[in-house]
């Protein structure tokens, strides 16, 4: 605690809380550390070094969005969907076979 | 994608319609699926051609093997992004691909419209990307699963099988590693100018 009774944070909490919060908006430590981030906040307002350090994060994930966006549109080229519907075809027709030979044994 | 919007009930519907020989089963969870696997294996991979082989080898597993995804243990997708992960890493070392990536190779960002910004945010998303890819193993998956594939960490613990304590500790590592990469090839430098998202900070 601080001369005030307020809960004082030290460097590396604050950065494990960083790095938490800007992991994934899906992330579940997101909701829960809302409290956590405004006391990180609070302190990367009186460190300069761990002002750096959340800066430098946030470019980070600012450019990770750019990635994930940039390849957002992609997917498999229409030929795979091909094969895989032919190797599917294929398969189904090896066990239909595979059934019949052995229903022709036991007739 | 968002894996709760995955819809586990249409899921093992499609997956009894696949088991029963019916393909509109396998082409449904294909079509649902094939872009966030191939992504996946993009991101993890860096180079298309591979990204390819592992999604078709990915459905294949599906194919041959369906009665082997347990849904208790997850949605599909994350058995699938298993099933891939697996399958990359296996590619990967049998094309020895721990070496820089080949120009004709490597994942081109899509060109946003705003031409200005675009050579620009290229050239940074170009070297996050060669950055990613040059992450050591344990690292670069989760880093691909969690940032750029928007897994929580409990989701890919599952994907990767570790605690998800690992997940956490090897997330923090990966984006110290990909800070340290970035600040040594001058990410933000003369081609991002002023509109880059790194600034000035990592002007050397």
């Amino acid at each position: 605690m601080g001369r005030f009774g307020v809960r004082l944070m030290m460097c590396d909490e604050c950065e494990r809380i960083l790095l938490d919060w800007t992991s994934a908006p899906t992330n579940d430590a997101r909701a829960s550390s809302v409290s956590l981030l405004t006391l990180a906040e609070s302190h990367t307002q009186s460190c300069p070094e761990c002002a750096s350090r959340s800066a430098d994060l946030a470019r980070l994930h600012a450019a990770l969005d750019q990635l994930r966006d940039s390849t957002s549109q992609m997917e498999a080229p229409a030929q795979v969907e091909t094969n895989l519907l032919a190797a599917f075809r294929q398969s189904t027709t090896r066990n239909a076979s595979f059934i019949g030979i052995n229903l022709g044994k036991l007739l | 994608m968002n894996v709760d919007d995955s819809g586990p009930e249409d899921d093992s519907l499609l997956l009894q319609l696949m088991l029963a020989g019916e393909e509109r089963g396998f082409a449904s969870l294909y079509r649902k699926y094939q872009a966030s696997v191939y992504r996946f294996s993009l991101q993890i991979s860096g180079r298309q051609h591979l990204a390819e082989d592992v999604t078709q080898e990915t459905f294949l597993v599906l194919i041959r093997a369906a009665h082997r995804y347990q849904p208790e243990r997850g949605p599909l997708l994350l058995y699938l992004f298993g099933i891939a992960r697996k399958l990359a890493w296996k590619s990967m070392r049998r094309e020895r691909f721990f070496s820089a990536l080949d120009d004709d190779h490597v994942v081109e960002p899509v060109c946003l419209p705003d031409l200005a910004g675009d050579l620009a945010r290229k050239a940074e998303v170009r070297q996050l990307t060669e950055a990613i890819v040059s992450l050591p193993r344990k690292y670069r998956e989760i880093a691909v699963l969690c940032c750029l594939q928007e897994l929580s960490y409990a989701e890919a613990a599952t994907v990767v099988g570790c605690s998800l304590g690992t997940v956490r500790s090897r997330l923090h590592r990966a984006k110290d590693l990909l800070l340290k990469k970035l600040k040594v090839r001058g990410l933000g430098q003369k081609a991002a100018g002023n509109g880059s998202v790194w600034g000035t900070a990592y002007d050397v």
